[in-house]
């Protein structure tokens, strides 16, 4: 045996995998390392927030957002016809009238909530947005230029979510927007992301490491009373964060318990503490929709207790899948979310951040416009999208409404499924731009941007 | 020439062949006398295995010889030949200075040790122990496990070096820089290494180990257990009645039972049942197995939300675990809960403008059966000459299917007459209505297959399942997600093409075996095995998984409402996952490694704290039954073993060790939890022993099983 060599079982456990145990640890605390190498960040009032709604399943577009004028209406019910069930009668939509467009659309009746923003100018709509690997043609699609695994929930979701459609992605553009913005926040070390959905790919970053909140009920341990055996106790919680095991597994448990126990101090008063000034302006809102992003706007509301000067916000609501008595269930979800986002919205109107605070949805993908046995519609593509705040250049159509004819210049296939006209890369960076990331550093948050013509879609001011 | 040239490990292998004379001697030691333990040293990129405790002390103290660390690789040798009639004694070799590789090797194999004695490169220096050697088909014997040998040759001579890995998973991850040279030694078990191999099965085929259970695993060995299990009567749901779905206020406002619209507007009462059964009942390995597969095909109560519907599709499961595959496709595709689901229900054929519905077509092949990328056996992905994977369908091949699956209707409702859309009922299977059905010919199925206009719609299904059926990603689509819910998240693909060969084939000529699948899955060198340390190995206990465990190895006795209830605040509402879906994918990455770990999809800083809330109520609480529930009996768990232990903390936390943990509980680990046991008073012997078991279930040695 040679000698004499350092000791090195890190290495060991590289050579046999992947990051350590501990590493993953410190990936946790990355934040916390940063508190202490920036002492000062930027000026008071300096605050920003991103608030994603993520609708799970794949909204219908189609019957969100549909043109009221004869034509365009008449295009829309030659395919939904009154016989397939899933027909929204013209004199029952809610009539907006873009800025600069000549054509009225209607909104679907549950939205009443977002006609008045739209009408106050708050709320813009991004049309046809989607998942592109390349600004695409009806040609290139049949060539085989599209994202990976189209039609597929599960990818089409993640795509949305990573702003990348040509490759499998471990991160998602929330995650590495909050990688690029991460110092503003060292002053308090509180996390860009509060998840009210989990650790999704779109909180997922390098180094970021979101944070999760409960929708509802306390953020801490139960059975600490204050005695020495309870003291005891807690202390070898904590001791045994701290041991590694060898297994990235356990560490990454380990790791995700220790942010826990780290902000539950900060974060459970926000949540269960009374005296919330906006709190009231969700009362009679009982949906998980509108629990989520009370939330939300209490963790605002705390931003001097947090200490965050940028945060995302990750909220969702599910089961937008209707393959079957569409009407019936989007009417109900979209009831939901239309007085939840107005609430939302005069909860930053209260607290002062209307124009700091900026909502966007995403979504699967939309629907086909072909209706589907059972008076639903099945997986398609393009899809129109909503963005809420004073920062918004509201009251306006963004992008380019597609025709709504089978098989017609619009479609991929000959079931009304969208080619998208913009871009998840192009709509995200348009929100990052704004949320304060340098040119620079959008480039590598969207990596397929340059493919497009623009990176500002510029809904925003 | 180096002794691994090619001639030299063909005369080892012709060697074994002709097999090795047993000679037999009295057994003197029932134990392994010796512990062969590997160090690395990372300067020289080198592994070092030695059975000499003064050797291992001394790279242990650093100051002799620097910069060789322990890996937590041992496995068990003879220490003396005597101690193990038949033994053979294992020659130690060190590379000449000057011309040999700076490397020990070891052979048992008594003409290869001859041979590199012959070698002037290499310098004989002991018998180093005694151990035994494989039989001619390379197997070793039951009491033993195989020593798994790879060469790592290195840029030059110096840098060769081989290791001696018991840990299948570890010994092929070395494949590419190293070579692998297979099975060279048998190292003989302790009762120890036995005993936790034990647990770890009922880790994994079982809601959680039992000490009773421990004691019969030993007693009749693994094959045997298993018999067991697959022979064992089923559990069953409660069967609910019949509900109108949708007129929940009106039905409740008439019917008797003042709990009407929990009980069968809802699945409280099958959340029991699963946990009552999951912590009490006997057929253990078909409850996990029906878990493992109903998260497979998903249904969920956000939409089923009946009882008597999902009771009847999740019997689904326990009935077919151990059937055949196809089978349960069939008996899952004619559900009437997975119809609703999944809209195959009332779809129609082509009217007008209206399509098929695409819907179960879909899922069923992108979820329940093949995935969306052609798959290798091994579960990896096949690549095409760019280098880019092949999706396993397209667009025309959904529709194709979509058209398969028209006609099909709800199951008569009595007392309403049969028509082509009978109302919404879950009592029984789909019913076909053949006027409702395509009968054109329909394709492209997979592999372009094309079925022919004008066959009864039974026949049409019967040849679209089984088109699905027999394509070749099923084994390893299947088998790689039954091993990840049973074993461990990210199995290596040496693992799910040997389970996916008892998929295709097994061992009959039949495909599609479940309980062939399930035996390859648990039996597997990848599942067994007393200590696994790739870092990348096992999985997070789902909370289910996670709850049941706690609550069996305290022997508590339940009524399940506890546990049911807790779902929502650990991230996994039973029965209730977010979309078909399931509560999480196969797929996840747990974010900044390259490990996948599924569970964790579920696991964050909220659901995290509800776990230690959870083990804070069990263990520290009264979980008294409920007043509302005919029957309510609570949760007791049984606290008296470890109370009787808990006058010696170290003896208490042993036992935890052993029964949750397969004894792996690091010195770390133990000192904290002791000090924390210190802090009770002896003279409270329960609430030591509430204190050791909340601080072994909540911690990450627990929480991630492997």
């Amino acid at each position: 045996m040679k000698q004499p060599q350092h000791p090195d079982r890190r290495a060991f456990l590289r050579r046999a995998g992947a990051l350590s145990a501990l590493g993953l640890a410190s990936r946790f605390d990355a934040l916390g390392a940063l508190a202490t190498a920036h002492a000062q960040g930027t000026p008071a009032g300096d605050y920003k927030a991103l608030v994603c709604v993520f609708m799970f399943g794949g909204n219908d577009g189609n019957n969100t957002i549909i043109p009221i004028d004869t034509a365009g209406y008449a295009q829309y019910a030659a395919v939904r016809t009154a016989a397939s069930g899933i027909q929204l009668a013209q004199a029952s939509l809610l009539p907006i009238m873009p800025l600069r467009s000549s054509r009225p659309y209607g909104l679907h009746p549950a939205l009443s909530e977002l006609q008045v923003l739209f009408g106050e100018r708050k709320l813009a709509v991004l049309a046809n947005v989607g998942t592109l690997v390349q600004p695409t043609t009806p040609a290139q699609y049949s060539a085989g230029v599209r994202p990976l695994s189209l039609y597929s929930h599960s990818d089409q979701q993640a795509q949305w979510q990573s702003a990348v459609s040509n490759a499998a992605a471990g991160t998602g553009w929330g995650g590495r927007l909050a990688d690029k913005i991460q110092s503003l926040n060292a002053g308090s070390g509180f996390p860009v992301i509060t998840s009210l959905d989990g650790t999704v790919l779109f909180t997922t970053g390098s180094s970021s490491v979101p944070l999760t909140i409960p929708v509802s009920g306390s953020f801490a341990l139960a059975g600490y009373t204050g005695n020495a055996a309870a003291n005891a106790r807690l202390a070898a919680v904590n001791a045994l964060l701290a041991e590694d095991t060898g297994n990235i597994l356990a560490g990454n448990a380990n790791a995700i318990s220790a942010q826990a126990l780290r902000l539950s101090a900060t974060v459970n008063p926000i949540l269960t503490g009374g005296g919330s000034a906006i709190a009231p302006l969700f009362s009679g809102l009982t949906t998980n929709t509108a629990k989520q992003l009370l939330q939300v706007a209490r963790m605002i509301e705390a931003r001097a207790a947090t200490g965050a000067r940028r945060q995302i916000f990750f909220v969702q609501l599910g089961s937008f899948d209707t393959h079957n008595d569409q009407l019936r269930r989007q009417d109900a979800l979209l009831r939901e979310l239309s007085p939840a986002l107005k609430a939302f919205y005069d909860a930053t109107v209260t607290l002062g951040v209307a124009s700091q605070v900026t909502t966007f949805s995403l979504s699967d993908f939309a629907r086909t416009l072909q209706p589907a046995s059972g008076g639903g519609t099945d997986h398609a593509w393009g899809n129109h999208h909503f963005v809420l705040g004073d920062a918004v250049k509201g009251g306006d159509f963004y992008g380019e409404y597609p025709q709504l004819i089978l098989g017609g210049p619009s479609d991929a296939e000959r079931e009304g499924r969208w080619i998208p006209t913009s871009s998840v890369d192009q709509y995200g960076a348009t929100l990052g731009r704004w949320f304060g990331v340098s040119a620079a550093d959008l480039a590598a948050v969207f990596p397929n941007l340059p493919r497009f013509a623009t990176s500002d879609l510029g809904f925003l001011a | 020439m180096r002794f691994t040239d090619r001639d030299v490990i063909r005369t080892y292998l012709q060697a074994l062949a002709l097999g090795t004379c047993a000679m037999s001697f009295p057994a003197l030691a029932v134990e392994p006398t010796g512990t062969a333990i590997e160090f690395y040293n990372a300067g020289l990129n080198h592994y070092f295995t030695t059975a000499y405790p003064d050797e291992a002390a001394m790279l242990d103290a650093g100051t002799q010889v620097r910069g060789w660390s322990r890996t937590g690789v041992e496995f068990k040798v003879w220490a003396r030949a005597e101690d193990r009639a038949g033994s053979v004694p294992v020659c130690r070799f060190f590379g000449t200075p000057g011309s040999g590789p700076d490397s020990h090797f070891y052979t048992a194999n008594a003409q290869e040790c001859a041979l590199v004695r012959q070698n002037p490169k290499w310098t004989f220096e002991s018998i180093a122990y005694w151990i035994d050697l494989p039989d001619a088909s390379g197997k070793c014997a039951a009491d033993t496990t195989p020593v798994y040998r790879s060469f790592y040759p290195g840029k030059t001579v110096s840098e060769s070096n081989h290791r001696f890995l018991t840990d299948l998973t570890m010994h092929q991850k070395m494949a590419g820089a190293s070579i692998l040279e297979g099975v060279v030694m048998c190292s003989p078990l302790s009762s120890t290494q036995v005993e936790a191999d034990v647990v770890r099965l009922l880790e994994q085929a079982t809601f959680g180990p039992q000490a009773a259970l421990v004691a019969r695993v030993q007693a009749v060995g693994i094959p045997a257990f298993l018999d067991e299990q697959f022979a064992a009567r089923s559990s069953r749901y409660p069967a609910a009645p019949y509900v109108p779905v949708g007129q929940q206020a009106t039905f409740c406002a008439a019917d008797p039972d003042p709990q009407c619209g929990r009980d069968y507007y809802s699945l409280f009462l099958l959340q029991n049942a699963f946990f009552r059964n999951a912590i009490e009942g006997n057929d253990q390995l078909r409850q996990r197995v029906a878990f493992a597969l109903s998260q497979i095909f998903v249904t969920s109560g956000l939409d089923i939300n009946v009882a008597y519907g999902m009771g009847a599709y999740q019997q689904i499961f326990l009935d077919g675990a151990f059937g055949n595959f196809e089978s349960l496709m069939t008996a899952v595709t004619l559900s009437s809960v997975m119809g609703d689901y999944l809209n195959m229900v009332n779809n129609d054929k082509p009217a007008g403008i209206v399509a098929p519905n695409e819907n179960y077509a879909r899922e069923l092949l992108q979820l329940f059966t093949i995935g969306v990328w052609e798959l290798a056996s091994d579960g990896t992905k096949v690549l095409d000459a760019a280098g880019q994977p092949i999706p396993s369908y397209d667009q025309d091949t959904i529709e194709g299917f979509a058209h398969v699956f028209t006609g099909w209707t709800y199951p008569v409702l009595t007392g309403v007459p049969a028509r082509a859309h009978n109302p919404k009922n879950f009592l029984g299977e789909m019913v076909a209505v053949a006027n409702n059905h395509d009968t054109a010919a329909k394709g492209p199925l997979l592999n372009d297959i094309t079925l022919p206009a004008g066959a009864p719609m039974q026949t049409d299904l019967a040849a679209a399942l089984h088109n699905v059926f027999i394509h070749r990603n099923v084994g390893p689509f299947i088998g790689r997600q039954l091993i990840q819910k049973l074993v461990t998240g990210d199995p290596s693909p040496q693992y799910v093409a040997r389970v996916a060969s008892a998929f295709n084939d097994n061992g009959q000529g039949v495909r599609g075996d479940l309980k062939a699948v399930i035996r390859a899955v648990l039996v597997d060198p990848e599942a067994r095995g007393a200590v696994k340390l790739d870092p990348g190995y096992g999985k997070l206990r789902e909370p289910a998984l996670f709850m049941a465990a706690a609550a069996r190895a305290v022997d508590a006795r339940s009524d399940g409402v506890y546990f049911g209830a807790q779902g929502d605040s650990l991230g996994q509402r039973l029965f209730y996952p977010a979309s078909v879906f399931n509560y999480y994918p196969p797929t996840y990455v747990v974010p900044g490694t390259s490990i996948i770990g599924p569970e964790f999809a579920i696991q964050n800083a909220s659901t995290a704290i509800n776990r230690y809330n959870f083990a804070n109520t069990f263990a520290f609480g009264t979980i008294a039954p409920i007043t509302t529930l005919a029957g309510a009996t609570g949760t007791q768990p049984d606290w008296s073993g470890l109370t009787a232990l808990a006058s010696d903390p170290n003896a208490l936390i042993d036992r935890l060790d052993a029964l949750l943990l397969h004894r792996t509980l690091g010195a770390g680990a133990r000192a904290k939890i002791l000090a924390a046991i210190a802090a009770v008073p002896a003279t409270d012997p329960l609430a030591r022993a509430r204190t050791a078991f909340y601080l072994i279930v909540t911690s990450s040695s627990f929480q991630v099983e492997r």
